[in-house]
C-alpha cells in the first residue's frame, strides 16, 4: 500500500505529463477510449455538451483524468476546452504548464475578455481556461449570471467544455457546478477512496439531483486487475467505467 | 579524527565561499537591525566567520515591513558606503510575503542576480497555496526561494517534494540546524536537510544576540551531519554556482 502511494504522488507531480498523448498504444489509453466510447453512447444526441468530474475527496485523479480525455477528443478532431472551476485548488494550469493568470476569474470581473482569457495550445490540441486570480466568494462566483453566459458561449464554441471541479465532501462547490454544466462524472481512485466515502459524495450529488452520467475508476493498479498478463509498466492510472441507470447503483 | 581535519579546514581565513541568503541586516527598515550601528557590527561578525556574500533580504509586504522599497535602495547605499572596509560583497534582495493571493507589486523591483531570484515566505499558521504561487512564480521567470520551508507544518513531504521538483530552491534557517529554533522547526528542518530536499541554509539573522549571524557554527553542525561537501555546498557553494 505504501508503495501505490508513493507511486500515485510521483504520478501527482506530472500534470503535464499526458499519458495517453505519449503512449498511444498502451492499455491505459485504451481504457480512456472505453471511456469516451461510452460517453459516445450516452450522449447520442449530443446533451451533454459541459461536463463536470468530481469526486469525492481531493487528490483522487480528476485532473489527470480530464487532461487525457480532452487529449483523446481532441484528436478525434472535436474542439475541447478544459475549464478551472476548482478555484480553491486550481490545478489545468499545471496540465498546460503556464502561470494560472488571465483566467475565469478574470473574466467574470471583467479584466480580460473571453477570448483573450482562453489558452491556446496545437500540441495538445485541447483549449484551456485556468481559474485566474484567487477568489474570495467562490460560491457567489459559480452562481453568478455572468457565469452562466460564460458557459453559454462557450457552448458555441466548442464540441465538448470538461470542467474540472473541486471534490464533493469537502465543500459545495460541484453542486453549484452542477447548475451550469449539463452532466456530472464522478472519479473513485481506488487506491485512496473509501467505499463508504464515495457513497457518501454519491448520495450528496443525488440529493441535489446532480445528473450523474457515469463514474470512472481511477489510480487503479493494473497488475491487480483483470489485466494482469504482460503489462510490464505496473503501477499507473487505468479507468475502469460503469453508470448507473435508473437511479440503480 | 577525520572529523577534526574537517573542522579544522573551515576557518575564516580559508578561501572557501560562504555565502547569507536570508537575513535582516539592513537597518532601520524592519523588525531586523535597529541601526546603522548594529548593521555593522552584524557584517563584521559575519566575516569574522569567514563570509564572503550578503544577500540583504528586508521584509516586503509584511507586517514586519516599516518602510517603502525605495528606502531599502536608500538604507543600502548608505550601508554599502559604511561598510566598505568590511570584506563583504553585499546585494540588496527581499523577502516578499505572500498570502492567498499574490500581491501587486512590481515583482522585478525585489529580485537579484542573473536568474532573477525572488526570496519568499508565507504565514506558518494560515495555510497558504505555496505550491500554487512558487509554480506560478517560476513560470512567470523567476528563480524562487521557499524561505524557512521548516516553518510550513501544513506542508506535507509530499508537498516538499513537489516544490523541489518543480524545480524552487527550498532554504532553511540556521536556528533549525544549530537547534536553537521552534522543536517542531528543528526536526522538520534537520529531516529535510538529512533527506536532500534543502539547498540553502541561511542565518534569517535579525540581531546580534538573540537571531545573531552564525553560518559558520551551522556550517560545522552540518559538517557533522551531512558530511563537508553537502555542508559546504549548503552554506555557500549553491548559491555561488546557481544564484549569484
Amino acid at each position: 500500500m505504501l508503495k501505490n502511494k508513493k507511486l500515485s504522488v510521483q504520478n501527482k507531480l506530472e500534470y503535464d505529463y499526458i499519458y495517453t498523448k505519449e503512449n498511444p498504444i498502451s492499455f491505459i489509453t485504451e481504457a480512456h477510449q472505453k471511456f469516451l466510447v461510452n460517453l459516445e453512447f450516452i450522449n447520442v444526441d449530443k446533451a451533454y455538451k459541459s461536463i463536470q468530474i468530481t469526486s469525492s475527496l481531493s487528490s483522487e485523479g480528476k485532473s489527470t483524468f480530464l487532461s487525457n480525455v480532452a487529449y483523446l477528443l481532441g484528436q478525434k478532431g472535436l474542439k475541447v476546452i478544459l475549464v478551472d472551476l476548482d478555484l480553491r485548488k486550481p490545478k489545468v494550469h499545471r496540465i498546460i504548464n503556464k502561470a494560472n493568470e488571465d483566467g475565469i476569474t478574470d473574466v467574470l470581473t471583467e479584466k480580460i475578455s473571453l477570448e483573450k482569457a482562453i489558452k491556446k495550445d496545437t500540441k495538445l490540441g485541447f483549449d484551456a481556461l485556468v481559474s485566474g486570480e484567487k477568489a474570495s466568494a467562490v460560491v457567489n462566483l459559480l452562481q453568478s449570471n455572468k457565469m452562466k453566459t460564460l458557459f453559454s458561449d462557450l457552448k458555441k464554441l466548442y464540441d465538448y467544455i470538461l470542467v474540472d471541479s473541486p471534490p464533493v465532501i469537502n465543500v459545495s462547490d460541484a453542486l453549484y457546478i452542477a447548475q451550469i454544466t449539463d452532466a456530472t462524472v464522478f472519479a473513485i481512485s481506488q487506491q485512496e477512496t473509501k467505499r463508504s466515502v464515495a457513497k457518501e459524495a454519491i448520495n450528496l450529488l443525488k440529493q441535489s439531483n446532480v445528473n450523474l452520467i457515469g463514474a470512472v475508476a481511477t489510480q487503479v493498479d493494473i497488475r491487480k486487475n483483470a489485466y494482469g498478463y504482460g503489462y510490464g509498466y505496473g503501477y499507473g492510472y487505468g479507468y475502469d467505467y460503469t453508470y448507473e441507470q435508473n437511479g440503480n447503483d | 579524527m577525520a572529523m577534526v581535519m574537517a573542522m579544522a579546514m573551515i576557518t575564516p581565513t580559508n578561501k572557501m565561499v560562504m555565502i547569507d541568503c536570508h537575513n535582516h541586516i539592513l537597518f532601520e527598515v524592519d523588525d531586523g537591525s535597529k541601526s546603522l550601528q548594529m548593521s555593522l557590527d552584524m557584517l563584521k561578525l559575519s566575516a569574522s566567520q569567514g563570509v564572503s556574500t550578503i544577500v540583504l533580504t528586508p521584509h516586503i509586504n509584511a507586517s514586519e515591513s516599516k518602510v517603502s522599497r525605495e528606502t531599502h535602495f536608500d538604507q543600502y547605499e548608505i550601508l554599502k558606503k559604511c561598510a566598505k572596509d568590511i570584506p563583504i560583497e553585499l546585494i540588496l534582495g527581499s523577502e516578499l510575503y505572500i498570502g492567498q493571493r499574490l500581491p501587486k507589486i512590481n515583482l522585478d523591483s525585489l529580485v537579484y542576480g542573473p536568474k532573477k531570484t525572488l526570496l519568499i515566505e508565507f504565514s506558518p499558521f494560515i495555510e497558504t497555496p505555496i505550491i500554487d504561487h512558487t509554480f506560478n512564480l517560476l513560470k512567470k521567470g523567476y528563480q524562487v526561494i521557499v524561505a524557512h520551508v521548516e516553518r510550513y507544518n501544513y506542508l506535507s513531504l509530499n508537498d516538499i517534494n513537489e516544490l523541489k521538483q518543480m524545480g524552487a530552491i527550498l532554504q532553511v534557517n540556521t536556528s533549525s540546524v544549530l537547534k536553537t529554533g521552534h522543536r517542531m522547526h528543528v526536526k522538520k528542518g534537520l529531516d529535510y536537510i538529512k533527506k536532500n530536499l534543502i539547498d540553502l541554509v541561511s542565518t534569517d539573522a535579525h540581531n546580534l544576540l538573540r537571531r545573531p549571524p552564525n553560518l559558520l557554527k551551522a556550517r560545522k553542525a552540518l559538517i557533522k551531519l551531512v558530511g563537508i561537501d553537502k555542508a559546504l555546498s549548503l552554506t555557500g557553494d549553491y548559491a555561488f554556482k546557481n544564484i549569484l
